[in-house]
């Protein structure tokens, strides 16, 4: 059986309702989102914090709470979701096979691909670890859906590995559910989540906070029943003699999000190797024609605000295509990660049209500039007081700078 | 009174298991763990080796080269992932091509068919990612499995044909009877055998003292590996070994059946019998080694590092096959280090031999032996149109629990109901590879638990990924031991 539709949109999470409703909004309403949860909502839904929503709704909301007002809309304007669906190839030509229990197989002949697969952890075993493989050792998140969804306590005694957000957030959580927090052991002299959640999380239950450390062993046969964590020098090589063990049954790792882009890879889509997400214009286009992506598939986000920012974008790219009114790639600029920033999305503008530079540092940076270079020709500087890899950053790119680039490749730089 | 007591589930004890479950024999095998294949059997290269490498006149020479042959009829048999991909012994000099027309003529002695030499210039194109310093190369053709798989299909074709396999249930002694038959007791239950196979492997040497038969000394081997995301399925074809030194085969560059590249092992040896602690001296000595071959080995992409003990003979280099002397009826096998799994078809053979003709057990063929094992129908190997056909049977197949291995709730399902022993997640990743993929259980845990809990009653504080003390969980969150609490005080 196959069906046509004008955008099909893979997953349902932050970036795939926000795409949905865009898409919806601008005029195409032949838009079908495919979800392998059995609801919409994504990992939103075990997010039970708040801090969601400043910038898009300027209010704090829980994930749940972000989630349901994207899926209000997409339930109010009777969009279709496939749910329970999963989502096994798309081919160039955008073809996408999915399966679902009740509906079998399931192939969507789409105008245009909106990819909104989310991204998955890094494991233990991506930093070879070395040690032994007992039970305890989990990924932050998986433990945020054993905990806030499903109820169980992972373990009582915890060493956190990693300063990411989940895992900050998950040390919070589970002191509340009076797990003792053994530490937080980041590799980095910095964090690498949000500063307010190392004030919010950490630094507000006397959580211990330890930057240039990491773990280097894990104990115990059966379940975790320690680590042996040691302090690195600045190249990050181990420190010898300052091995120490830490006894705990569980260790969580927050160590860093690959964006998932199996699918997309098939399709033919590009990769950045930097991102790991697509390589993608200012309306979010792959380098395959009518396939656009959003959301931490495209490049690992802190706030969801900016995800569903992104989506919109890439949505509108969407329903340009589908009306046949993309731009032309004529006017293409590239735009590259100079000196200090680690990387940007989009990887290319274009001249016709004004766009928002997502972009990270690639250190801690203070009391520096930002300068954006056309060719040799600085065309734009700011001030900045502090950057810091944990937080994306954002520059708007106007008209009047497109007029100045005239055409020339660009370039950020952070001095 | 059983015929045979077959002790441990590895690939030896689960092939002697399967072969006996030809005749018309009472059968039991016991396995300490909560699964078979969980020791030497489930940490190993899986390679199917040609049979160049042992030394003329072994039993190790003998059963690799019978073994080999019987390995493709037996993957057929019993639907295990199996290649027969072949390999190469490369060579870096004059010294190892000499190393190399030594094989050559090793390989004729032992009976081994199909081995050549190839030119660096055919090898590097067949595989361009070798070094160019390779000067040529010895091929022969061996094959790879996924030897956990291989150890899960042959115990439950054996279970199929009347044999009972106990898990968790470890032996806690041994006692021969006036009239010669053993009575063997375990954690679990107490069994009365006329005659015991001690396929025990690394704790071999202890079941034989604890019978009282004779003193084996084994010496453990550690070999650590690292396994690559199926992304670079196709770096290799073929499995990759250096020349062979004192101290084994190498590391090999291996291209698993399931389209995962494993480099390793280290070889070290040990006193751990039961361990996967994984060491950093010994990784680094598998990239450093694995890189000579293969300098360009992807750098990321690894998706779990595992370690595996092979028990090695401490006096004599080959497997330690035979009844006992000193115990009627008793046969030990000891010392089944590489290539035991290659080896392991005949020696089953051969230990059926042994049974019939030295200890004059009756063996009459059953006719009602089936050698065919249904293996899980693995959604990922099916075309669409397969695919389509059994979600209509059982929508369960329709619904994704790994996403990494793209394995459906059908074959979670089946797998849990084929487990011996107690099911975990563990078992549930060994049927059918939901957990085995790059995000390594991040996604699928809390799935395959749902799964178990709601298929066989555990609750979920209960699910272990390999058996006792390796819970997954501790216990319920504050409010909701609150509630729990408060029900408690109602029955009351």
């Amino acid at each position: 059986m196959i069906r046509n539709a004008d955008v099909a949109i893979i997953g349902g999470g932050p970036a795939g309702l926000a795409a949905a409703v865009e898409c919806y909004e601008q005029g195409v309403k032949d838009v079908v989102i495919i979800e392998r949860d059995v609801k919409l909502g994504g990992i939103l839904q075990q997010c039970i914090h708040n801090g969601f929503g400043l910038h898009m709704f300027k209010e704090e909301l829980t994930g749940p709470e972000y989630a349901q007002r994207y899926i209000d809309k997409v339930e109010r304007y009777g969009i279709e979701s496939l749910l329970d669906t999963m989502v096994l190839e798309i081919t160039p030509e955008k073809l996408v096979y999915a399966i679902n229990p009740r509906k079998g197989l399931v192939c969507i002949r789409a105008k245009a691909v909106i990819l909104c697969m989310g991204c998955r952890e890094r494991t233990r075993h991506n930093l070879k670890i070395p040690g032994t493989r007992p039970a305890g050792v989990y990924t932050a998140g998986m433990v945020q859906r054993l905990t806030n969804l499903e109820g169980f306590m992972p373990g009582k005694e915890i060493v956190v590995l990693g300063s990411g957000d989940i895992g900050l957030i998950m040390a919070r959580r589970l002191m509340f559910e009076g797990a003792t927090i053994k530490g937080v052991y980041e590799l980095m002299p910095y964090s690498t989540g949000l500063q307010r959640n190392i004030h919010q999380c950490l630094e507000d239950f006397d959580i211990p906070l330890w930057f240039n450390h990491t773990v280097i062993n894990i104990h115990g046969r059966d379940r975790l029943t320690g680590v042996t964590v040691v302090e690195v020098d600045e190249n990050r090589n181990v420190i010898k003699g300052s091995e120490r063990r830490v006894d705990c049954d569980t260790l969580l790792l927050s160590v860093g999000l690959i964006p998932e882009n199996e699918v997309a890879t098939v399709a033919g889509v590009q990769l950045d190797a930097v991102t790991g997400g697509p390589v993608v214009d200012a309306a979010r286009q792959t380098n395959v024609p009518g396939v656009f992506a959003a959301g931490n598939t495209l490049h690992v986000h802190d706030l969801v605000d900016y995800v569903s920012e992104e989506a919109e974008i890439a949505a509108r790219g969407a329903v340009q295509y589908v009306r046949g009114e993309a731009l032309d790639t004529a006017g293409d600029i590239q735009v590259s990660a100079g000196k200090g920033v680690r990387y940007i999305v989009p990887q290319v503008v274009n001249a016709g049209q004004e766009s928002e530079l997502y972009f990270r540092p690639d250190d801690v940076y203070r009391d520096g500039e930002l300068k954006l270079c056309a060719g040799d020709e600085v065309i734009f500087k700011k001030k900045f007081i502090r950057l810091t890899p944990g937080e994306m950053e954002r520059i708007r790119l106007n008209t009047r700078l497109l007029d100045k680039a005239g055409g020339r490749a660009l370039s950020l730089r952070c001095v | 009174m059983l015929d045979v007591l077959i002790i441990g589930g590895g690939v030896t004890g689960c092939s002697i298991a399967r072969e006996l479950s030809r005749y018309k024999l009472d059968v039991a095998l016991v396995e300490a763990k909560c699964d078979v294949g969980k020791g030497t059997s489930s940490a190993n290269s899986g390679i199917v080796h040609a049979g160049y490498d042992p030394k003329p006149g072994t039993m190790k020479a003998r059963f690799n080269m019978l073994g080999n042959l019987m390995f493709d009829q037996l993957a057929e048999d019993l639907q295990f992932a199996y290649t027969r991909c072949g390999s190469y012994v490369v060579g870096f000099d004059d010294n190892d091509m000499k190393t190399i027309d030594k094989l050559l003529v090793q390989a004729t002695l032992n009976g081994v068919d199909g081995c050549y030499k190839v030119s660096r210039e055919e090898l590097l194109e067949r595989e361009p990612n070798l070094t160019p310093e390779v000067t040529g190369a010895l091929y022969h053709p061996s094959g790879v499995c996924a030897s956990y798989e291989m150890v899960i299909a042959l115990a439950e074709n054996a279970m199929q044909n009347g044999v009972k396999i106990h898990c968790s249930n470890e032996v806690t002694a041994i006692k021969q009877l006036p009239d010669n038959s053993f009575e063997v007791t375990t954690t679990q239950d107490v069994y009365h055998a006329k005659h015991v196979v001690n396929c025990a492997g690394l704790f071999a040497d202890i079941i034989s003292e604890m019978a009282g038969a004779e003193v084996i000394k084994q010496k453990p081997r550690r070999g650590d590996y690292f396994i690559y995301d199926k992304k670079h399925a196709g770096f290799v074809n073929t499995i990759i070994f250096p020349c062979p030194g004192p101290m084994g085969k190498g590391v090999l560059v291996i291209p698993m059946p399931e389209g995962n590249l494993v480099i390793g092992p280290s070889s070290t040896d040990t006193d751990l019998r039961d361990s996967n602690y994984t060491l950093q001296e010994e990784l680094d000595f598998v990239w450093n080694n694995a890189t000579r071959c293969c300098p360009d080995l992807p750098r990321t992409d690894v998706i779990a590092s595992f370690m595996g003990l092979r028990s090695e003979g401490a006096e004599y280099h080959d497997f330690y096959i035979k009844a006992s002397d000193k115990l009627k009826g008793f046969v030990n096998l000891s010392c089944i280090a590489s290539p035991g799994l290659t080896s392991s078809p005949a020696i089953a053979k051969y230990v059926a031999g042994i049974l019939r003709d030295e200890l004059h057990l009756n063996m009459q063929p059953d006719p009602d032996f089936n050698p065919r094992r249904e293996g899980i129908s693995h959604f990922s190997h099916m075309s669409w149109e397969e695919r389509a056909g059994i979600i209509e049977k059982d929508p369960s197949y329709g619904r994704i629990v790994c996403r990494c291995e793209t394995v459906t709730e059908g074959e979670v399902v089946d797998a849990i109901h084929r487990t011996p022993g107690t099911v975990t997640l563990g078992s549930v990743k060994y049927r059918t590879r939901a957990g085995m993929g790059r995000c390594q259980g991040g996604f699928c845990t809390c799935r395959v638990m749902d799964l178990i809990s709601r298929e066989t009653g555990m609750s979920k504080e209960e699910i272990t990924t390999r058996g006792e003390g390796s819970n997954i969980v501790m216990g319920r969150i504050k409010e909701l031991e609150m509630e729990g609490g408060a029900e408690d005080d109602k029955e009351c």
